[in-house]
């Protein structure tokens, strides 16, 4: 009753983790990985990116703000040493793709077709990094120049990962539709910032990072329902997400899978209760297929684009 | 693939068995605890409050038969909220968390030197008893701001206490009028009680940890140091020049502390002398001082 295709792949369930917040080996203490729907690895460049100066962390009221500036070994390192242990677990895995330029993303995703990775994750949203990161996904010919590229250079199912820092989601996510996208992932951060008042400085090294945690849900709710108007791509809905309840909304907003990202920083297993979570939630509803939760919320009135 | 899964959840809801002021901003959490720190370890406390889903990474202060204490300082809004928990409340504590001091080398009958800083000095008294148990020779130097506490618990495990406190230079900060014009009027501040307070306590040394060190030559086997990152920046210095290298307790601010988020790194030279990144929390926060690179 659990199950999903997600651009072709079979997931046993509609939970993955969101990439950046999850490390397998550290996971494997407290659970089995191959439980969840999907492992997402976080992002992955072709060369090894060193990450920005801490503090990388900070707190704010329903959240954290996080800098950590794509921090990543390179694809190369990434393929010897994470994949084989990522491999180990019955379920697929998603490649988070990280760069600097198209030729950066598109290097990754040719390196990653020699692997058995499920699925890729093209990240144009990542709010650090100047040169790449926001351009891409804030500008809709921006976001399909990258994603038809990235599409030419692999056979594999590519999520492309939008960024809410823009105006119009919609037509970013019609974008990369049309250049070739068979899913879509959403939403990355906000970008945030935050001052200690005390000592009259911000709290990050780097100034402002990206804001995630329950703070973000009703934002990430919003944009997965008005993207599902605009697209027939699958979507994988996250931000905020720290229940069964709140992985439902995604879910009804017109999502076909959700990730837990923040929620399984503060406590490693909060992806399986998740999961146990949407499960009863199903029980006590009658809810007999993931998708019958989605028809539901596409149930819910045809109300057209107003505000308020 | 064979699953080795831990007994034992990530965090656990715990009761607070005792709770009480060591000094004007340090507190002594006592906590009903089952599971095994070594020394140098930390666990992560968490209001799980809607404005304070971060956890608080806390060295284990002490560990007795079923119960852990910690010894914390009251820093801003999640420390302050902490301190109003009342025995019987419980808490959510994770389990023991990062790599804690290598110990494993010493032999009975040897020696160490514990150097702690502020609160850097809490995690050195389950280190010192610890050591003490196997019959290890203990020294300490100890650096408090202002107050000194654990300074009894330090004396029962036989060490050789050595400590020193603050010179009171923060006296003209603290109680500088403000300026002459409203001296005068400004209440409350008992210039005299504030000078004979401080004249009770002047067997305490006066200095910083730093000050003790470089006084004398130290022939121990061992060295651990623990407080702010500046003083063990000094302290790894000082030791290096009399030929000791010395292991270093790291902090640095947290989004998992179980190596999920890569919010905590810091930078270390590889056997090879080329820099890495490792994560304080499970890589750390135990380093050894010369491979801290500290102006990373
Ligand atoms: C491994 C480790 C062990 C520690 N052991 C002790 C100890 O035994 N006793 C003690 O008093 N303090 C210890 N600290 C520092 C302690 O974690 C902070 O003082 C505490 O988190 C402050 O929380 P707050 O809500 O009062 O401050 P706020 O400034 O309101 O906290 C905001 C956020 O910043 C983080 N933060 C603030 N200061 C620090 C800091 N110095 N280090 C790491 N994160 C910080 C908090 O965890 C929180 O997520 C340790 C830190 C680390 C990393
Ligand atoms: C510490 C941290 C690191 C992240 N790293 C990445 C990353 O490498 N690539 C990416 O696409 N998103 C990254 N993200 C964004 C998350 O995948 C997710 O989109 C976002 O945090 C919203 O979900 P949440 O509120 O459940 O955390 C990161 C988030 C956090 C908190
Ligand atoms: S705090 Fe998250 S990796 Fe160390």
């Amino acid at each position: 009753m659990l199950e999903v295709q997600i651009a072709g792949v079979n997931w046993k369930n509609p939970v993955t983790v969101a990439s950046g917040t999850f490390s397998a080996r550290e996971a494997a203490r407290w659970y089995d990985p191959g439980r969840l729907g999907a492992l997402t690895a976080k992002g992955v460049a072709i060369e090894a990116w060193e990450g920005n100066p801490t503090p990388r962390i900070a707190e704010t009221w329903g959240g954290m703000l996080n800098a950590v500036g794509l921090q990543n070994p390179g694809v190369d390192s990434f393929i010897e040493q994470e994949l084989p242990f990522l491999e180990n677990f019955e379920t697929p895995v998603i490649v988070n793709l990280a760069g600097h330029s198209i030729e950066e993303y598109v290097a990754v995703a040719s390196r990653l077709n020699e692997t058995a990775v499920a699925m890729l994750e093209l990240n144009i949203s990542c709010p650090n990094i100047k040169e790449g990161g926001i351009g891409f996904g804030s500008d809709p010919d921006m976001a399909a120049r990258v994603t038809e590229a990235v599409r030419q250079a692999t056979q594999k199912p590519l999520i492309v990962k939008l960024t809410p820092n823009v105006g119009d989601i919609a037509a970013i996510a019609r974008a990369v539709e049309n250049a070739g996208a068979d899913a879509i992932s959403m939403i990355n951060t906000l970008l945030g910032m935050k001052i200690d008042v005390h000592n009259a400085k911000p709290v990050l090294a780097n100034w402002t990072g990206g804001l995630s945690g329950p703070a973000i849900k009703p934002v990430a709710v919003r944009m997965v329902w008005q993207v599902r108007q605009a697209v027939s791509l699958p979507i994988i809905g996250m931000g905020g997400i720290m229940s069964g309840e709140d992985a439902v909304e995604f879910l009804m907003a017109g999502a076909n899978a959700v990730a837990v990202g923040t929620a399984g920083l503060l406590d490693p297993a909060a992806p399986v209760r998740i999961l146990k979570e949407i499960e009863q939630f199903m029980e006590l509803r009658h809810y007999k297929s993931v998708e019958e939760i989605r028809q539901t919320g596409r149930m819910m009135g045809g109300r057209t684009e107003r505000h308020g | 693939m064979t699953k080795q899964l831990a007994s034992n959840p990530f965090s656990k809801r715990y009761e607070i068995i005792r709770h009480s002021q060591l000094t004007e901003a340090v507190w002594q959490l006592v906590l009903a605890y089952d599971q095994k720190a070594e020394p140098g370890q930390f666990v992560n406390l968490y209001l799980d409050e809607a404005d304070l889903l971060l956890p608080r990474p806390i060295s284990v202060c002490r560990q007795e038969e079923g119960k852990l204490t910690l010894v914390y300082a009251i820093r801003g809004e999640g420390t302050r909220r902490l301190a109003r928990r009342e025995p019987g409340q419980a808490l959510r504590v994770s389990q023991p968390l990062g790599k804690g001091y290598e110990t494993d080398y010493l032999q009975k009958g040897q020696t160490a030197l514990l150097i702690g800083g502020g609160l850097g000095i809490p995690p050195l008294l389950h280190l010192a008893e610890t050591l003490a148990a196997r019959e290890i020779g203990l020294t300490t130097a100890l650096g408090y701001r202002d107050d000194s506490f654990l300074l009894e618990e330090f004396q029962k495990t036989g060490a050789e206490v050595n400590f020193i406190v603050e010179p009171p230079f923060s006296f003209a900060e603290r109680f500088d009028p403000p300026s002459s014009a409203t001296a005068s009027s400004e209440p409350g501040t008992d210039f005299a009680a504030v000078l004979r307070e401080m004249s009770a306590e002047k067997e305490a040394p006066r200095g910083q940890v730093t000050d003790l060190l470089a006084g004398r030559q130290w022939e121990v086997d061992a060295c651990f140091a623990c407080g702010p990152k500046a003083m063990l920046q000094k302290v790894t210095a000082q030791l290096a020049e009399m030929g000791k290298p010395v292991q270093v307790s790291l902090e640095e601010r947290m989004g998992c502390g179980y190596g999920a988020c890569v919010g905590c790194v810091c930078r270390v030279l590889d056997p090879k002398g080329r820099a890495i990144s490792r994560k304080v929390c499970v890589d750390g926060p135990v380093f050894w001082g010369s491979e801290v690179i500290w102006n990373a």
